[in-house]
Parts: C-alpha cells; sequence; structure tokens
C-alpha cells in the first residue's frame, strides 16, 4: 500500500514537473531570443531579419599586466589602491567601481606572485563583490588555499584569471551588462594608471609605452561598451567622465604599414602582417597621462 | 515491489537530471568542449559562446595586440555540421583575414599578430539540412588564447 502511495506521488510529481518542463522551455526560447540579441553586433537568420546588438569584449587586466612581468618591471606597492579605501565605497556605484579597481589590483598583484597581498586583496574583492551581489566568482574557499600556501605561483595568477572570468560570464548569464560595464571601467583605468607610472622616461620606442598606446584599441572597445548601457545613470555618468580621453586616445597618429596580409607557414600558422601602427609624441602621452591620474584620483577617492 | 519502486525513482532522478541539463545555457561551453592548445598559451577573457540556430551568423568584436601569438579554438554542438568561422578586419571594408571553408571546415588555428588590431570574429551555421530542427537553439564556443611571441635570442651564448 505504501508501495502504491510512493508511485502515486511520483506520478503527480512527474506530471508537475512535465507541465513546468514545458512552460521552462518556452520562458527559455524567450529567453534565448533575449540572448542571442544581447550577444551580436549583426545577426542574421534566413530571413535575413538583422536585430541590432554589438557585443564587444576586451582584453581583461591580466591579459594587459602579462606584459610587464615580461618586460621585468619591479612590483611597486604604492600603485595599487590602498585595501582601507574599500571603507568610502558606501553606495552601489562606487562598490562596483571599487571592485574593478581591486580586481586590476590583484591581477597585478598576483604576476608578481605576492602571496600575503593576494591574500588581503582577494578577500577585500569577495567581500566588495558580495555587497554588489555577485556571487559565484572570487569565492572565499580559494583565499583560505592561497592562505595555506596550498597553490603553486602559476596557480596564483591562474586564480586571479579563472575569477575574473566567472565573474564577467555570471554577469552576462544573469543580463547585469551595466554591472560589468562599471567594474570594467574601474579596472582599466586601474591598468592605465599602473601601466603610466611603470612608463617611465618618454620614448616612442620604450616598451611599456607601446603597450599604453595599443591598449587604444582595447579602450575603445571598452567606451563603446559603456555608450550601450548608458541608458542606466551610473554607466552614463561614467562615460560621461571618460569622454575627455577617448578624444584623446583619438588623437593618435596612425601610420600605415601597407594593406593588412596573411600567410601561412610551413607550421600551420598564420602570420598577419601590414596593417596601422599607432604613434603618439610626448604633449599627448603627457596628456592621456595627466586624464588617467585624474580620473583615478575621482574613482578611487571621490564617490 | 520494493525493487519496483527503486526502479521507478531511479528513473525519476534520470528525467529529472535531463530536465535540469536541458534549462542550462551554454556560457561556459567554450571551457569544457573548445579544444585548448599547450600550456605556452594563457587563457583569453575575450574567449565566449553563445546559443545559436540553424541559418545563424553572429558576431563579436575583439582586439589583438602586437607582438602575440592567439589560438582560436571554435566548438560546436553534434547538430551542426560545418560551421563558419571568418576572422575580419574591424574598419570599414570588414577585410576577409582567415575562412575556414577554405580550410575544410577546420575549428582551430594560430596566427602572430605584428600589431596590435581590431578583428570581428563571425561565425555562420549552415542551415539544417534535414529541416527537421527548425529554429532549435545549440551551443557554439569560441575560446582564445595567446601567448608572448617566441622571440629568437640575440648574441648571447651560455646561460
Amino acid at each position: 500500500m505504501t508501495g502504491l502511495r510512493i508511485i502515486k506521488l511520483s506520478l503527480i510529481g512527474l506530471f508537475v514537473i512535465s507541465i513546468c518542463s514545458i512552460q521552462s522551455c518556452n520562458n527559455q526560447a524567450a529567453k534565448n531570443k533575449a540572448n542571442i540579441a544581447n550577444d551580436t553586433i549583426k545577426t542574421s537568420s534566413k530571413d535575413n531579419a538583422y536585430l541590432e546588438s554589438v557585443y564587444y569584449r576586451f582584453p581583461t587586466p591580466d591579459e594587459i599586466f602579462g606584459f610587464i612581468k615580461n618586460e621585468k618591471f619591479k612590483y611597486d606597492q604604492t600603485l595599487i589602491n590602498p585595501a582601507q579605501n574599500v571603507e568610502k565605497y558606501l553606495d552601489s556605484k562606487s562598490q562596483t567601481i571599487g571592485l574593478g579597481i581591486y580586481v586590476a589590483d590583484l591581477a597585478y598583484i598576483t604576476i608578481f606572485e605576492s602571496y600575503n597581498k593576494s591574500i588581503e586583496y582577494y578577500s577585500l574583492i569577495h567581500n566588495l563583490s558580495e555587497k554588489v551581489r555577485i556571487t559565484s566568482a572570487y569565492d572565499l574557499e580559494v583565499s583560505k588555499r592561497i592562505e595555506k600556501n596550498l597553490l603553486n605561483l602559476d596557480s596564483l595568477k591562474n586564480i586571479s584569471i579563472d575569477s575574473y572570468s566567472s565573474m564577467v560570464e555570471y554577469l552576462i548569464v544573469n543580463n547585469r551588462e551595466k554591472t560589468l560595464a562599471l567594474i570594467a571601467a574601474g579596472a582599466y583605468i586601474e591598468c592605465f594608471y599602473i601601466a603610466f607610472n611603470h612608463a617611465g622616461k618618454f620614448s616612442e620606442a620604450n616598451p611599456m609605452i607601446v603597450k599604453i598606446v595599443d591598449l587604444k584599441y582595447a579602450f575603445e572597445n571598452l567606451y563603446s561598451y559603456l555608450q550601450i548601457y548608458s541608458d542606466d545613470e551610473a554607466v552614463k555618468s561614467v562615460a560621461a567622465q571618460f569622454r575627455t580621453l577617448n578624444s584623446l586616445f583619438g588623437m593618435m597618429k596612425e601610420k600605415s604599414l601597407g594593406k593588412t596580409t596573411i600567410k601561412q607557414e610551413t607550421d600551420g600558422n598564420f602570420i598577419l602582417g601590414g596593417g596601422t601602427k599607432l604613434t603618439i609624441d610626448k604633449i599627448l602621452f603627457d596628456q592621456l597621462k595627466s586624464e588617467v591620474f585624474k580620473l583615478r584620483k575621482n574613482l578611487i577617492s571621490k564617490y | 515491489m520494493k525493487l519496483k519502486i527503486k526502479h521507478f525513482i531511479c528513473c525519476l532522478i534520470f528525467f529529472l537530471q535531463g530536465y535540469l541539463i536541458g534549462g542550462q545555457d551554454c556560457f561556459y561551453y567554450h571551457e569544457y568542449f573548445c579544444k585548448f592548445p599547450n600550456s605556452s598559451f594563457f587563457y583569453s577573457g575575450q574567449s565566449r559562446s553563445a546559443l545559436f540556430a540553424f541559418g545563424m551568423t553572429s558576431e563579436f568584436k575583439l582586439v589583438t595586440f602586437g607582438g602575440e601569438d592567439y589560438h582560436l579554438s571554435i566548438c560546436y554542438e553534434r547538430k551542426f555540421k560545418n560551421v563558419r568561422v571568418r576572422l575580419l578586419e574591424d574598419n570599414a571594408d570588414h577585410s576577409v583575414l582567415y575562412d575556414n571553408k577554405e580550410f575544410n571546415y577546420q575549428t582551430t588555428m594560430t596566427f602572430t599578430n605584428n600589431v596590435a588590431r581590431k578583428l570581428i570574429i563571425e561565425i555562420s551555421v549552415p542551415e539544417d539540412p534535414t529541416g527537421k530542427e527548425g529554429q532549435t537553439l545549440h551551443c557554439v564556443g569560441v575560446l582564445i588564447n595567446f601567448r608572448k611571441t617566441y622571440q629568437e635570442p640575440q648574441n648571447k651564448i651560455g646561460f
């Protein structure tokens, strides 16, 4: 009798789940349609119905700072945003931008494999991400593993990359691209600030200055991303703050290296040649540097 | 009787498992199904997965730096066949730099970049040849990895 009752209950359960599944499929299909629209810059189907939406990607702070290590710069602790500044970030906007700044700092710290600072900043990022309701990334368990020295130095960098990627994916999955825009804005200004501080004396051949110049394209994608989500007041105000920086990047000169070419080598690898090389003079470099420092000062303290 | 109940509950769990998996999105698809290059490359946060329908074309913009090698790998669900990947210059002409159609729809490619560039990755899924799938959606992932281009050592002998 009890067995029959279990089967009956199970059948009812199955029926309810089936109904939910049908409903969920409908919702999923609607959600999928929305995702397609968000993910593409130009999407066409067989009826040539174009969905007008843009999706931009830009390198993460870890990708930007990877270069610093290659060039054998020395770690400078004074360049990162002090941990105690976190107490100043009381509202959602400043916490989100602050999160981006600290994420960039963590990327910088992990490049130089500093265990103690990594733990401090990882925990700080975890707490801030909880405040802006981002779960799943920057897990506290990972922080404990760093603390116990259970990770090798390469893992430390991978943690920073994986955590950032998880956070980005979490925000996209949950349709919180406006939050991502603010985080990326904070992270990029911090990356620029650290890069300019490491640049030293101006010379067009200076590897760090070459890298800063190359970041123009990444900044352009970020700026376009901010524009897309400018229906949000917080994003709109950050985009407005970045307008001068965008104009300054736009003043860089482009030197043509000829039409872009691609050729395949015997090992299968392709070589991209030609294209456009960006150049900068000292005046523009100083203007960019000054604007970045001004923006960074506002972002870390004013909000 | 008890055995029958056990079997029934097992079937129910199996059914539920399928339902839960079916309800997931495919945002992490590239991390699980795209082919990773060797360990000299690093994962790029510009990697991306998205849902595609048959006969659909979609693009996204990315930034590449000079002096770096990039490894692109695409992956897609088995329902799709011969997914086309084109690498375009993100300029007014949108000139085509690479088209995997010319390489038997291969799913990986590596390129060395001399200067920073804005590029577009365009993915096209062909029409469903059976016509049965309609507008069902499946995952497509694009995994991007990068490394600093190897430089030949200059005039240095020994360690």
